[in-house]
C-alpha cells in the first residue's frame, strides 16, 4: 500500500490517496498516518481510485476515521471501486458512510 | 488425447506454513496471488480469497496462542473438475471455532458498533461453505469457494 497526502492551503481539507489493498498489514499503517494528520482537518477525503480490497482491518480504520471525523467535520469517500462497494454493502458501512 | 494435462502449473494441492503473526499475512498473500495467477482465477475471486485469508489468518495471529509463538498451516487445493478452489488453515492453538461468534448488526450506525465479529462475517459471505473442526488438537477451518 502506498500513500500520498495532501492539505489545501488552510488546512481543513486532507485529501489521503490509497494505493493497493487495506489489510491486516497495511491498515495499521494507514491509521498511524492519519493520526497524524487530523489537526485542524474537516473535511477527510479518502481517495480510493487505486484501492484493490479492503479487509475487516481496513474497515475499522475507515470507521475509526468516521467516528474521529463525525463531531468536528466529515469523512468522504471518493472513487470507490465496484469490488470494495460490495464489502461496503455486505457489512452496511455504505448506509453510514459519504460514499461519492 | 489427454492434451489438456499440463495447462496449470497449479493443479494440486500445495501447503505453506507461517509464524502467527500478522505481518507474516504478507508472505501468505503473495503466495495465494501467485497461484491466483497459475490458476487463472478471476480478479473478483482473487480479491474475495485474499479477504477471506486476511480474516481467518488475523484471527489464528491475534488469539490462537496468546502465550507464545506458534504457527499456522495453509493449504490451497483447486479442483479442477470441479472449479472448486478449497483453502484449509490448521493451528494447535486455543481451541477456537470462529463460527460460533456473533454477527455484527450492521444496521447500527458505525459509531456505536462494536467490531467483533465483523471478519468472519465478511468470510461467511464471500465463500461459498466455511466448516470448522477440533482434528488431533488442532482448529482446521475449511473454506471453500467455486469459480463461475
Amino acid at each position: 500500500m502506498n500513500l500520498s497526502m495532501k492539505k489545501n492551503e488552510d488546512g481543513t481539507v486532507l485529501t489521503v490517496i490509497v494505493d493497493g489493498s487495506i489489510d491486516t498489514v497495511t491498515a495499521p499503517e494507514l491509521e498511524n498516518r492519519l493520526e497524524g494528520a487530523y489537526a485542524g482537518v474537516k473535511e477527510l477525503i479518502l481517495d480510493f481510485a487505486g484501492v484493490d480490497y479492503v479487509s475487516s482491518a481496513g474497515l475499522r480504520v475507515i470507521m475509526g476515521a468516521d467516528q474521529r471525523m463525525s463531531g468536528t467535520g466529515r469523512l468522504i469517500l471518493k472513487n470507490v471501486n465496484e469490488d470494495v462497494r460490495e464489502v461496503f454493502e455486505m457489512t452496511g458501512f455504505d448506509e453510514l458512510l459519504n460514499i461519492e | 488425447m489427454g492434451g489438456n494435462i499440463r495447462k496449470f502449473q497449479f493443479c494440486g494441492k500445495d501447503t505453506l506454513q507461517l509464524p502467527a503473526k500478522r505481518e507474516a499475512f504478507a508472505t501468505l498473500k503473495e503466495w495465494l496471488i501467485s497461484i491466483a495467477e497459475e490458476v487463472s482465477l478471476p480478479e473478483k475471486t482473487r480479491k474475495q480469497l485474499l479477504i477471506a485469508a486476511d480474516e481467518i489468518f488475523t484471527n489464528i495471529a491475534s488469539y490462537g496462542f496468546p502465550s507464545g509463538n506458534g504457527t499456522a498451516g495453509v493449504a490451497v487445493e483447486f479442483d479442477m473438475q470441479k472449479r472448486e478452489l478449497v483453502l484449509t488453515f490448521s493451528d494447535a492453538g486455543v481451541p477456537y471455532n470462529p463460527l460460533e461468534a456473533p454477527s455484527p448488526d450492521t444496521s447500527v450506525p458505525l459509531a456505536e458498533r462494536k467490531t467483533g465479529g465483523l471478519g468472519i462475517f465478511m468470510v461467511r459471505r464471500l465463500m461459498d461453505s466455511v466448516e470448522y473442526r477440533r482434528e488431533d488438537g488442532r482448529n482446521v477451518l475449511v473454506l471453500k469457494k467455486r469459480l463461475d
